[in-house]
């Protein structure tokens, strides 16, 4: 028995053979006990209970500890794992012992300075929020910053880095902090190669050198990036005019001396051969070939430039009615140095595409089918003779073809069969058939869906495209991809996966359709990490984010939230990411990283305004105004941010010779956390006399609540105080209507604005409408002089036409009711309109009753106007042209609001002026620059007053000022020109 | 009574009730996946079992295995996704018969502290390994009939040892460059997928 037992040890004792394993001594001893080691893991006891393959009770198998290794390191979660055994009994307790990984939380730097930015800095780093943290990768981090910085001048540039560690969230916060030193200069420039120019002048044009201009002063310019790059573009571009495309100029090295803390850019210029490109046969302007041409863009020249630019010219001909233009060119080298591109174009006849005849479609309306083509009939104003090649009818063919493919046309054909010369008996002109072969329509017969949930396929037929008796093609079920696979990732399973296939039925062009969805492992939300927060309260960005802990993950919901932060304007940069994308855990932390923008902002502009606002302060003369001219200046500070609140506080000035005014307002938007209410303070000094006929000093404070209750609808309520005083020596009105109308007034009111807007572009509308309605009401309990309530209602509808042209019409309705207080309304108070967005018959602020013996506008208490305007291209695709009819006026009551045409007599202003005219629109990245001209053929007569301020007081009372019946020297009659010129930026309405 | 003292010794010399044994770790990481220590341990006892020699767990031969395991495992995951078919674990019952023939064969395989499906699965990888380099590799190595004639001229040769005739040598020296940049290739992708992916060695597993 001993014999045995110690040849068993021996056996058990031989590891040369490998018998003593782990297998003899553990495997199907019961598992007693699992302990870990640490006690606190990153991931929830439930999820690691669930994701093992070990459990209490269970006989040990090695083959499931191999796999509980394998399923603990696939969560990326840990950098090591082991796993013991100890004796418990007659089972066996398992230690799992775990080492953790850390994710990058956020890369912060400090000390910069721009270039490179934070941004440019931390992108440099390439430390990605949310992986996985390597020690190592920090040096590499460094090292691509410091590039980063060199390149930008910064030669003497330290960097110190500091990672917070959080094990309860796995986080590696990174904290870089620059100390940036000096910025070098540029010392000159090392030259070689053939230069046809002197070094000097070479090197001015990289504008290294300090000046202005041509004009130079001592010393360079500091080095940068972007200054570095941009003269060496600059010196290329001056090196290839005169025809030298192939220029090239090569920055070698930025030789840096530390003694001086200066750099020397090494360029090495190749001038290349003179490239000259020609055309024969017809004429192109050179900036046309230079459009036309790529080795212009490109800057060298091969083969297949050449072709391109062989079929640019050959459409640019066809575009301009010659359709049957054929380019050739060929390439020769006259000289040495030399390369001579000569295309030759041969025009052929003028044509005209006069008409497009579509045949056969019936599943579709001509229409339809024309908005999908780029072949045009020719129009007057546009295209003078159609757009028309054989490359665009194909393209167009195509179009139409796929455009029935994806509604189960799938054996469509689309062709054409002729083009008709001399279309109607007219020389020149022609006119394409094409011939539509619809063939079946193919339909889902069955859609069957696998992989799906009873309730996810309820929701999912209602979203998809094929479902039965739908049109079946390759186009719907791609979308279907779409639909179904944005829907589970967003719900959760950032891994589904989608296939399809069709089987056939015995229904003609009928198909059974197959969509398998696999879900794959679902993920949901663990927590939020908000990190890069300095002043920014942290409530303020919670209320913004909508993911939530337990919430599946959803990658729409966290660009929501992403939006929403970066809506609150305070933020430079908002990075969203995934800890430890890739790991397969199921549930992750939703990383937001905040880059917090500058406080302050500042703001200034110089400008100057040319219009009818000229005439002397203290002179009766030009009531209708003079042209004039007004020089501004505007500077504005903006902090944002105030007190961590997103909240904004911003001071506004704006000076010239016919203002002068001060804004300052707090905004309180999103407020207290709802998305569609925002706050607003403001308080505001304005000396202005944009009215000719007074001075106005205003001092107004307002509070208001804008409240967005829908996409199209917003409210506002205010309440406003302001107290409004006249310089008594800027009134240009009677002597007898001085006392009534110039004493200062104060005025508190309540007032709601509805504003609906439906327009498609606010900018530049074509089709929708804009309905706004003001109302407000001054009241002494508002500590108010006056009560009156002041109602102003507008309506704007927009029609389009074909596909370029908008019918506009703008309605304006406008109603002051007083109710006591003061015996009038004040001047400051009335309607004062006219001008270039309400009646262009009239100059600005030049409409309704006027003082009948100065001239001068005194404004009304009620005004309508209504516009309406044809707007259509003109040249190309971005001058447009408009007519316009205006008419309207601004009344002195809302009973005497009249239709009438003619002006009784030189007091009568209660009548309808009229307007018509024709503008222009130029289509900017800032909106259209507007130029109209208008004529009114019943622009207002009054009575003007030949004198000064000083002749007028000093008429006697007992004399007659100005008298219909009577005319007196002193009194001239007076018009508004029939013909007003407006320039300004943005359409009319 | 002496022999159950004895054998309580023994075993209270093997499992120890204050001592914990690690049972298995993490020894390569290849981006997320992982070679176990017992994966590497168990590939040198099969190893040994083929070879009929002593296992050698000492530290440089843990290395060694697992750098071939780290291969054999970029292989297969490329085989994978570049959707290459591979033989099916039924052809691993014919790569173990010729062992499975010798007497000693479950003797042997107990010896050495492997089962018959650890053998075949050691086998079925190294026969997968095989096809996916033919497949992916051979058929973009060319050999030409100056590379086969600079070969042969090369050969070392004497008037006592003489050559066989080009002629007579063609086929072979064909086949020998083929299986040799076949090879070549094999360790440019290898050193390329190496460099692309993530391995980390463990250390613990190697002392």
């Amino acid at each position: 028995m001993l014999v045995a037992l110690l040849a068993g040890l021996a056996l058990a004792f031989a590891p040369a053979f490998g018998q003593d394993t782990p297998e003899s001594r553990w495997e199907g001893r019961p598992i007693s006990r699992i302990e870990y080691d640490p006690v606190q893991q990153p991931l929830p006891l439930e999820e690691l209970n669930r994701v093992l393959p070990l459990r209490v009770g269970i006989s040990l198998r090695l083959e499931d500890v191999q796999d509980a290794i394998q399923k603990l390191y696939a969560t990326g979660r840990f950098s090591d794992v082991s796993i013991d055994a100890n004796a418990d009994g007659p089972g066996v307790a398992l230690r799992i012992s775990t080492e953790f990984n850390y994710f990058i939380g956020g890369v912060n730097i400090a000390g910069e300075s721009d270039p490179p930015n934070r941004n440019q800095l931390i992108s440099a780093s390439k430390l990605e929020l949310g992986a996985l943290f390597v020690e190592s990768d920090l040096d590499k981090a460094i090292d691509n910053m410091q590039e980063k910085l060199r390149v930008n001048g910064l030669y003497n540039a330290t960097i110190q880095r500091r990672v917070d560690k959080r094990p309860d969230t796995e986080e590696a916060n990174v904290y870089f902090d620059l100390d940036t030193g000096g910025r070098a200069h540029f010392d000159g420039a090392e030259l070689t190669g053939q230069l046809d120019r002197s070094k000097e002048s070479a090197i001015g044009t990289t504008g290294w050198h300090r000046g202005f201009g041509p004009i130079r002063i001592p010393g360079w310019r500091e080095v940068t990036e972007s200054r570095v790059q941009s003269g060496v573009e600059r010196l290329r571009k001056d090196l290839q005019k005169g025809d030298r495309l192939e220029a090239k100029v090569t920055l070698d090295k930025l030789d840096y001396h530390p003694a001086t803390n200066t750099a020397t850019p090494y360029l090495t210029i190749d001038s290349g051969p003179i490239v000259e490109v020609r055309t024969a046969g017809a004429k192109v302007s050179s900036s046309q070939l230079r459009d036309l041409i790529p080795v212009y863009q490109e800057r060298t020249v091969d083969r297949s430039l050449l072709v391109e630019g062989q079929r640019n010219l050959a459409d640019y001909f066809r575009s301009k009615g010659y359709f049957d233009a054929q380019v050739d060119f060929m390439q020769l080298d006259p000289a040495p140095n030399r390369t001579l591109i000569e295309y030759n174009v041969t025009a052929g006849e003028r044509h005209k595409l006069k008409h497009i005849e579509i045949s056969g479609n019936r599943y579709f309306d001509a229409a339809t089918l024309r908005e999908r083509m780029y072949v045009q009939t020719a129009h007057w104003l546009r295209r003078r003779y159609g757009l028309f090649s054989e490359r665009l009818l194909q393209q167009d063919e195509q179009n139409i073809a796929d455009l029935y493919r994806a509604n189960g046309f799938r054996d469509v054909t689309v062709m054409h069969p002729q083009i008709q010369d001399n279309y109607g008996g007219e020389s020149g002109s022609l006119a394409v058939a094409i011939q539509v072969n619809e063939g079946p329509q193919w339909l889902v017969n069955q859609l069957v869906t696998e992989g799906v949930s009873s309730a996810d396929e309820t929701y999912l037929r209602s979203i998809v495209r094929s479902t039965e008796g739908q049109p079946y093609s390759d186009a719907n079920i791609a979308a279907d991809r779409d639909t179904v696979l944005g829907y589970y990732y967003n719900t959760g399973y950032p891994d589904a996966q989608f296939e399809s296939s069709v089987d056939p039925t015995s229904a003609p062009y009928r198909v059974n359709l197959r969509y398998r969805v696999n879900p794959g492992m679902r993920q949901f939300v663990r927590g939020t990490l908000v990190r890069g927060l300095e002043t920014t309260r942290p409530s303020l960005v919670a209320s913004r984010i909508s993911v939530m802990p337990g919430d599946p993950l959803s990658q729409t919901r966290i660009a929501q939230s992403q939006q929403r932060l970066y809506d609150l304007g305070i933020f430079a940069k908002v990075e969203t990411a995934l800890q430890n994308p890739d790991g397969q855990e199921e549930s992750k932390y939703v990383l937001f990283h905040l880059d917090e923008a500058r406080k302050y902002s500042y703001n200034f502009g110089v400008g100057a305004e040319l219009a009818r606002i000229g005439g002397s302060a203290n002179s009766l003369d030009y009531p209708a105004g003079a042209a004039g001219f007004s020089p501004r200046v505007s500077a504005g500070v903006s902090r944002i941010n105030f007190l961590g609140l997103g909240h904004t506080v911003s001071l506004q000035t704006q000076v010239s010779t016919l203002r002068q005014r001060a804004l300052a307002s707090y905004s309180a938007p999103q407020f207290e956390g709802h998305e569609n209410l925002s706050l607003t303070f403001s308080a505001l000094f304005d000396d202005s006399n944009d009215v000719r006929t007074f001075s106005a000093r205003r001092w107004e404070g307002t509070v208001q609540l804008a409240q967005k209750v829908s996409r199209a609808n917003t409210f506002q309520y205010r309440y406003t105080f302001r107290h409004v005083s006249l310089d008594p020596n800027s009134l240009k009105i009677a002597p007898q209507a001085v006392g009534l109308l110039n004493q200062p007034v104060r005025v508190g009111l309540i007032g709601s604005s509805f504003i609906q807007d439906r327009r498609d572009d606010p900018v530049n509308s074509h089709r929708g409408v804009l309905n706004t309605v003001d109302l407000s009401y001054a009241y002494k309990g508002f500590g108010s002089e006056t009560d009156f309530t002041r109602l102003l209602v507008r309506n704007a509808t927009y029609y389009p036409i074909g596909r370029e042209i908008v019918l506009a019409r703008s309605l304006q309705v406008g109603y002051i009711q007083r109710w006591g207080g003061l015996s009038e309304i004040p001047l400051s108070e009335r309607f004062y309109s006219g001008g270039a967005s309400t009646n262009r018959a009239f100059p600005d602020n030049q409409a309704g009753p006027r003082d009948l013996v100065t001239g001068f506008p005194i404004g009304g208490s009620a005004l309508l106007f209504h516009s309406t305007e044809l707007r259509f291209p003109l040249i190309g695709d971005n001058i447009g042209g408009v007519l316009f009819h205006d008419m309207g006026n601004v009344y002195s009551n809302v009973s005497s609001i009249s239709f009438r045409f003619h002006q009784q007599n030189l007091q009568d202003f209660d009548y309808m002026v009229h307007s018509v005219g024709f503008g222009i629109r130029v289509r900017t990245p800032v909106g259209p620059i507007r130029a109209d001209f208008s004529y009114s053929p019943n622009a207002p007569r009054f009575f003007g007053f030949n004198g000064t301020f000083n002749d007028l007081l000093n008429i006697p009372a007992s004399e007659p000022l100005c008298s219909l019946q009577t005319p007196l020297p002193r009194c001239s009659n007076q018009r508004i020109n029939s013909f007003q010129f407006h320039f300004s930026l943005g359409q009319t309405f | 009574m002496l022999s159950g003292a004895t054998l309580a010794i023994a075993l209270g010399t093997l499992i120890s009730p204050g001592s914990a044994e690690t049972l298995d770790r993490v020894a390569v990481s290849v981006g997320r996946e992982v070679i176990t220590e017992s994966q590497v341990i168990l590939d040198l006892r099969v190893d040994a079992f083929l070879d009929r020699t002593p296992v050698d767990l000492s530290s440089a031969a843990r290395r060694k295995s697992a750098e071939r395991l780290v291969d054999q495992l970029l292989i297969l995951r490329e085989a994978v996704d570049s959707h290459v078919t591979l033989p099916s674990t039924e052809a691993a019952t014919g790569l173990v018969a010729p062992y499975a023939a010798e007497s000693s064969y479950q003797a042997d395989l107990k010896r050495y502290g492997i089962t018959e499906p650890d053998l075949a699965a050691h086998l079925l990888a190294g026969l997968r390994t095989l096809t996916f380099t033919d497949l992916r590799f051979r058929p973009d190595v060319q050999v030409s009939a100056e590379d086969i004639r600079s070969y042969y001229d090369k050969l070392p040769h004497s008037a006592a040892a003489p050559l066989p005739s080009f002629e007579d040598s063609r086929d072979q020296i064909e086949k020998l460059l083929v299986e040799q940049r076949v090879l070549d290739a094999l360790d440019q992708w290898l050193a390329m997928a190496r460099s692309a992916a993530n391995i980390r060695y463990h250390e613990k597993a190697f002392e």
